[in-house]
């Protein structure tokens, strides 16, 4: 296995892993943090592509990828502090106001 | 083969994501995603991607992961979380999806190595960025061109953002 497959398979693992538990955990916090985790594997496959083929692009890509994910990790995090102000608990079994 | 440099760190990274994926605690699983972080950024760094790994550390580890473990100990949100439950069959449901899905991404990958299509190696080698002056360079020589518009219209976002997250977390007043 090469070094760059090596690296793409590792982005791959830790896409799914976010994946993973975007799927099954009920807590606010770990589903931002699965989101963080599944950027992180996009951006570490930016940057093996960037590398293996000679070009920037994929790097500054991964630049206005982590500044998006600031803005998202602020808003996100401002939106639990109102769920966990409202409902006393950050688990999303408790939001089901709009249910029918 | 696998340089080994970038194999043990490829093993922390896995296994801080696995251990960040099953722990019962929010705060373990926040510290498990900033050890993740660094290493990621150590391996931004053994690559040749400089700048990238300098903005890893600096803005995803320092900012945002310590935004997280702060608005976690803000919340005094240590009580232990529901774990992963391998008795449920949804968890092995959802791990079959996630597995399924990197089998597949594995294999597009791996179909990329030797794939006729794959476009030839462009302009910006080793030897061409080091004649260039280094990796921050030639980074921030794009940046301040090609990409000038982006960099303005995601400073405009930033804004938007941070008056958003204000709008949203300030108390009502009556």
């Amino acid at each position: 296995m090469s070094t760059p497959l090596f690296l793409h398979a590792l982005s791959a693992f830790l896409f799914c892993m976010g994946l993973f538990v975007m799927m099954n955990r009920r807590n606010t916090i770990l589903l931002l943090m699965g989101i963080e985790l599944m950027l992180n594997g996009v951006n570490l496959s930016f940057v093996t592509f960037s590398r293996e083929l000679g070009q920037l692009d994929g790097q500054l890509q991964l630049f206005f990828i982590i500044t998006i994910a600031a803005a998202e990790s602020a808003v996100g995090l401002s939106i639990l502090v109102s769920v966990f102000r409202n409902f006393g608990s950050a688990s999303t079994d408790r939001l089901k106001n709009l249910k029918g | 083969m696998v340089d080994p440099l970038i194999l043990i760190l490829g093993i922390i990274v896995a296994s801080l994501a696995v251990s960040m994926a099953l722990s019962s605690s929010p705060i373990t699983s926040a510290l498990s995603l900033v050890g993740l972080m660094v290493a990621l950024g150590a391996i931004y760094g053994v690559i040749g991607a400089h700048f990238v790994a300098a903005l890893q550390v600096l803005v995803y580890a320092g900012a945002i992961m310590v935004l997280f473990i702060f608005s976690i100990m803000l919340l005094n949100m240590n009580e232990s979380v529901p774990e992963v439950d391998f008795r449920n069959a949804k968890t092995w449901l959802t791990g079959a999806l996630a597995g399924g899905a990197f089998y597949a991404l594995f294999q597009g990958f791996k179909h990329f190595e030797s794939f006729e299509g794959r476009p030839s190696v462009g302009e910006f080698t080793l030897e061409r960025i080091k004649e260039l002056g280094g990796n921050l360079e030639a980074v921030s020589g794009l940046l301040f061109s090609k990409y000038f518009f982006q960099f303005e219209v995601v400073s405009l976002l930033i804004l938007v953002a941070i008056m958003a997250a204000l709008t949203l977390a300030k108390r009502k007043v009556d």
